[in-house]
């Protein structure tokens, strides 16, 4: 690796060719102030808080390669003109009220004012107004406080390949707007939240959880997402003293996609609308009684002998393990669990293929995060990109094939060990499963339908219709299931379904950030989901019930 | 024992920043041992500040004419001037009302308010009448030392007049600066 | 013809006050004024935020206040989200609003009004505050100190500042409260009781051994307005709105979210401040007075024992029916200050003060919510309209102290009536007058959605315009 010889603050030191003067200068333990900068985004050079100077010229530190013979200095009195100028340029620009500001005591620009020492303006106070838009579901954007740093313009084109956010006109008139200045609610947006999560103010913010920060105490949990066996690495805001979690954002250092997340990830999984089963009851004539939960292993023990226990994927493996050694072989998975076409690719293939193919998938409703990474890899960095049976979504802003899957069928005929595609899916119909199976040039990467699927299939278990005279339902997301009269039914659930307003026995299991567990990912790789909540005393751990009721011995 | 004589007024301001000098509970009258005589301060009965006064503190924004005049007589009667709160020093929460013309505002708090009865607004000469522009303190008059925070912190008030009390000029660093 | 009399600035009071009064030809007082100097403009620049900063913006219409308003708005933003908060987050709201109560009435009892009651109405003007009282009484001082610190910890403790704290939020609040904070809290309370009953003390024997002058100090009839609960017990945090009429009947209960059809606000030309008025009764017949007195007056009992005991003898003093006289303001209000304390010391004992279960949150449900609250200085109504998306369209305040706009121009026009015969102004009179309106502890700041403070200066003119008589203030 080459490297280039420059001075910094009278020091003379060496760094490698193609680095930035501010991360050389951060090598090397030295402050420079940033605000538009960001780790995973490409520099910008738009707030010019890291000017420096060169032998007397002044360079933004930020986009400014490294040369040989440099001579940096970082701090000097007309540095520090600049960095007061410039902060109160930026301050007075738009409109900044720290004091009911939801950011306020986390945000990006006031630490800098703060550790710049501004305490007055050296301009005219605010007086033009700047639009609101809370249009949409899950973020508010509010022009007033964008410092027009252009970190959300980035992560949503080049980082998640989004391309729905953009900046118009210029100068003060500068506004960053979604699509063709739509509101962004009603925009192409599909609630990834990397804009948010890279924001430095309170331009962006989370809608639903506003002021559920509380200042003093904000815990912050590294684990991994489950609403999907991609597993993206997650890091989760929680609010210690309500008990509750404030937001969830993306962890840049994890694979498999390094802080991108989605819609489900990142909001649907705090927004639980099903309601919740608030204590464990069981069926006396036609109405429900309240049981206690140490009177649970009572009434089922009898029942389990001739029982057969239905599972969803999204349970963990622990979980899994203790339901077979209760039932033995008469555990079954409510949905199917084999992969027509097990996977020859990973999913870090997406940022390298040369042609993806998205066969009958919506993106824009689940598997977000890859979304992300094949839009990215078409719109960025233009692979190819063919949409089989394809819905109406945000992927007909790429350009690409739009086919139905006959028509592919025949036209992929033809493919040779030279291509490089890369199909993803779901499901697939038999003939096309044949079709497709024996190709070359053709990779696969499987999207199982639930959480754990994987997990089902190592423990053994496969996929079967609910019957027998009693049975016993455990999951999250149970599917509706024809049940003949007179069977005896248990179902363990979080929330409420079809089911337990049919069943004879309810019992409220935790659920998601109440619980740990590990879980195999799509890769077929263990990873472990670490406990972020205390459950309520009527959440009961279905691990442990399982095991109390194990034959002793 | 030398003295810092000290004289207050609120303007556009909601007096927060008064309560939270009085906060210093105790440290104030541990100030006032140190030298620092209170003038005219709203919790004294002197009403005009001597010629000369040490230290005026000005909480809340100029907004009116009313305001205008007293921060000029503030100045004019003490050697240093100190904008305390984010409203004397940035302009603060009111500058929310320079979006609008003061015809929108009055209209609204006199005339269209769903409580209001056959409304319309006040236009006694006893009252102030509202300037265009809500300003901060510094943009009328000439102000020598600045306490953001809304309010600031009582330990911050008391750092400032315990710096000044003892002869030292105090500067705001980080841990002692607050914009909310 | 007439001469004017202008007091300006009313003092020990929140805000920018001045009071005008006009003699006729007699010398006899012909009409008063009481202006009040500041409009901001919170109900418009309000619109097109979004709604849950109203608790976090709303505050700021008063420092001295603010959880008022706080709370306020939060019970506004929970009917837009149309939940029922969870039981704990009541509590906690709940404890900080007391505290509240307990730091403002103490307050204004030992250091602002207090030193008319405790060093006399004609006592030395420079020494008539509360630096005079520290002088005369610095045990009393120390106590009335210490019982203002103690209702702004309670809010520091549990919100996590004193003034203008974000922690009442839509559905609920954000923080919980550890054993360690509420065995804090609890430490000493009973001090605090006893430190308020000495309160009581004082301003009831002060009444009873100057009854006649406590009796008719801008005493007249109104109507009083304030919440109550469960059997008209009276209520600070949550409760319905109840309306009597000057005889002492109930004329009308509502819940606040239908305040528009039963409160009107008049606007007068020489006030910013606008005038509220009861819309049944017109706006002549109409007014009626809230804070101390008003709730007191419509409430039947106090659900906590000791404050309970001194409201019977409140009720006792005018025979049974409502009382009038501005002056019993003080008494009534330092009864309220122990209803306070021992309202938190419940609070603090209930063990679901403890619990994490604090938010109840969803989306927008509602296109309206209305929050209404007794500040200590009264009712406090506010109102927001909200698109779909959460946007404010419109807001409408009608805050405490401006429920007794009229009853503040009322008494100073009885005691001006009273006293001032002719060109001789004596200083008396004069601190007479302005302790009519410290009466009801106005916070003029909060009323105009403002505050203030100047020299004072009485100034008497002929209607020639000629200075006949000037007396200066310092």
């Amino acid at each position: 690796m080459s490297k280039v010889k420059l001075r910094i603050n009278g020091i003379d030191g060496e760094a490698e060719l193609g680095k930035t003067i501010l991360e050389a200068a951060q090598g090397l333990g030295i402050f420079i102030p940033t605000l538009c900068h960001h780790e995973a985004l490409i520099p910008r050079g738009a707030c010019r808080m890291c000017i420096v100077e060169d032998k007397g010229r002044l360079k933004a530190a930020c986009t400014m390669p490294v040369e040989n013979g440099m001579d940096i200095i970082t701090d000097s009195p007309r540095i520090q003109h600049i960095r007061e100028t410039t902060i109160q340029m930026i301050f007075t620009s738009r409109n900044h009220y720290c004091m009911y500001c939801e950011v306020s005591g986390d945000c990006e620009l006031q630490d800098l004012g703060y550790k710049l020492g501004m305490d007055h303006f050296n301009f005219a106070t605010y007086e033009n107004r700047y639009p609101v838009d809370i249009s949409h579901p899950y973020i508010v954007f509010d022009h007033n406080r964008c410092i027009l740093c252009g970190r959300c313009v980035r992560a949503c084109t080049d980082l998640t390949g989004h391309y729905v956010l953009t900046e118009r006109s210029r100068g003060v008139k500068t506004l960053i707007v979604a699509d063709i200045e739509s509101p962004l609610g009603r925009s192409s947006c599909v609630s990834c939240g990397a804009c948010v999560q890279v924001c430095p103010t309170g331009a962006l913010i989370e809608k639903r959880v506003a002021y559920q920060r509380n200042r003093e105490k904000n815990e912050q949990i590294k684990t991994v997402c489950d609403m999907c066996p991609v597993g993206c690495g997650i890091v989760i805001h929680k609010n210690p003293g309500t008990n509750s979690v404030i937001k969830i954002h993306g962890d840049w250092h994890e694979g498999p996609t390094n802080g991108l997340l989605c819609k489900n990830g990142r909001y649907l999984s705090l927004y639980e609308e099903h309601q919740v089963i608030s204590s464990p009851r069981t069926r006396q004539g036609t109405s429900m009684k309240e049981v206690k939960a140490g009177d649970l292993e009572g009434l089922m023990t009898d029942k389990i002998a001739g029982a057969s226990a239905y599972v969803d994927g999204s349970l963990s493996n622990e979980e899994i393990s203790r339901i077979k050694d209760l039932f033995g072989e008469k555990v079954y998975s409510l949905r199917p669990v084999n992969a027509p076409i097990p996977s020859t690719a990973r999913i870090e293939d997406l940022n390298t293929a040369s042609t993806i193919v998205v066969f009958r998938l919506d993106p824009d409703a689940q598997y977000g995060a890859l979304g992300s990474l094949i839009k990215r890899r078409v719109a960025t960095n233009g692979a190819g990109l063919i949409l089989v049976d394809a819905p109406e979504n945000t992927f007909s802003k790429l350009p690409g094939k739009r086919l139905g899957s006959t028509e592919f069928l025949a036209d992929i005929k033809g493919l040779t060990g030279t291509n490089d595609y890369l199909l993803v899916y779901q499901d697939l119909e038999d003939k096309e499963r044949d079709a497709l199976r024996s190709l070359e040039g053709m990779r696969f990467l499987w999207l199982p339908p639930e959480t754990n699927t994987f997990g089902l299939a190592k423990l053994g278990i496969e996929h079967a219709a609910p019957k027998g005279k009693a049975l016993f339902f455990f999951g999250k997301d149970i599917p509706e299931v024809a049940i003949e009269d007179g069977t005896f039914v248990a179902c363990f659930s979080p929330y409420e379904n079809r089911l337990t307003r049919r069943a004879d026995l309810v019992v409220p299991i935790r659920d998601g950030f109440e619980r740990e567990g590990t879980f195999y990912n799509l890769e077929g790789e263990i990873v472990r989901r670490v406990r972020v909540l205390s459950p309520g005393p009527d959440r009961i751990d279905l691990k442990e019930l399982l095991v109390r009721m194990l034959p002793k011995g | 024992m030398k003295t810092i004589t000290m004289a207050s007024t609120w303007c556009e301001g909601c007096s927060g920043c008064h309560m939270s000098f009085l906060d210093m509970d105790e440290r104030l009258v541990e100030l006032i041992g140190k030298g620092l005589v209170l003038t005219a301060t709203p919790i004294t009965d002197l009403k005009i500040p001597p010629m000369g006064t040490d230290l005026g503190i000005i909480e809340g924004a100029v907004a009116t004419d009313h305001h205008m005049e007293e921060v000029k007589e503030l100045r004019h009667r003490c050697k240093m001037i100190v904008a305390l709160g984010d409203c004397a020093v940035f302009g603060g929460i009111h500058t929310m009302r320079n979006y609008f013309t003061v015809d929108e505002l009055l209209h609204r708090g006199y005339v269209t308010t769903e409580s209001t009865v056959n409304g319309t607004p006040p236009t006694s000469n006893e009252l102030g009448k509202l300037l265009p522009k809500v300003l901060s303190v510094h943009e009328a008059v000439k102000v020598d030392f600045f306490i953001p925070g809304c309010p600031p912190p009582a330990d911050v008030i008391y750092h400032v007049l315990n710096e000044l009390v003892e002869g030292r000029v105090p500067r705001l660093t980080q841990d002692l600066l607050y914009y909310d | 013809m007439s001469k004017k009399i202008t007091i300006s600035p009313v003092t020990r009071i929140e805000g920018h006050a001045k009071v005008t009064i006009y003699l006729n030809d007699e010398g006899q007082v012909d009409r008063t004024y009481f202006h009040v100097d500041q409009f901001r403009g919170f109900e418009k620049f309000s619109e097109g935020r979004f709604f849950p900063e109203m608790p976090v913006i709303t505050p700021r219409i008063c420092g001295i206040c603010p959880v008022s308003h706080h709370l306020g708005a939060a019970k506004a933003c929970d009917e837009i989200l149309d939940v029922k908060i969870p039981r704990p987050a009541k509590l906690l709201r709940e404890l900080i609003h007391m505290g509240q109560v307990i730091q403002s009435h103490a307050m204004h009892f030992f250091e602002l009004a207090g030193p008319d009651i405790i060093l006399g109405w004609d006592s030395d003007p420079a020494l008539r505050n509360v630096v005079g009282l520290v002088k005369a009484n610095p045990e009393l001082a120390l106590k009335a100190v210490r019982l203002r610190k103690y209702g702004q910890t309670i809010i520091e403790e549990v919100a996590g500042r004193r003034i203008h704290p974000t922690f009442a939020i839509p559905g609920g609040v954000n923080n919980g409260l550890s054993v360690e904070k509420r065995d804090r809290l609890l430490t000493g309370i009973d001090d605090y009781i006893s430190h308020i009953q000495e309160g009581v003390s004082i301003i009831r024997d002060f009444i009873i051994s100057h009854k006649e002058e406590s009796d008719t100090f801008a005493s007249f009839p109104s109507g009083y307005m304030g919440l109550v609960g469960q059997d008209g017990a009276l209520e600070l945090y949550d409760g319905a709105v109840r309306m009597m009429d000057k005889d002492g009947h109930i004329i009308d209960e509502f819940p606040g979210k239908y305040y528009l059809s039963h409160i009107g606000e008049m606007v007068d030309d020489w006030t910013y401040l606008k005038l509220p008025f009861f819309k049944p009764l017109g706006d002549k017949e109409g007014f009626y007075r809230v804070g101390p007195l008003g709730r007191l007056n419509v409430a039947d009992r106090i659900t906590t024992p000791m404050a309970h005991e001194e409201f019977k003898r409140f009720k006792a003093m005018n025979g049974g029916k409502p009382v009038e006289s501005s002056f019993y303001y003080h008494y009534a209000r330092l009864i309220e200050a122990v209803y306070a304390l021992e309202r938190a010391r419940q609070i603090l004992e209930d063990p679901d003060i403890l619990s994490t279960d604090l938010l109840h949150e969803g989306p927008v449900r509602c296109g309206q919510g209305v929050g209404i609250i007794e500040a200590p200085r009264g009712t406090l109504i506010h109102h927001y309209w909200v698109d779909d998306d959460g946007r404010i369209t419109k807001a409408n305040l009608i805050v405490a102290s401006g429920h007794n706009n009229w009853a503040m121009s009322k008494a100073v026009d009885c005691i001006a009536r009273g006293y001032i015969k002719g060109n001789d102004v004596p200083e008396g009179v004069l601190n007479r007058i302005e302790g009519a309106i410290r009466c009801y502890d106005p916070c003029l700041s909060c009323s105009t959605h403002a505050i203030g403070k100047m020299p004072m200066v009485v100034e008497l003119y002929d209607h020639a315009g000629n200075l006949v008589d000037a007396r200066k203030r310092s």
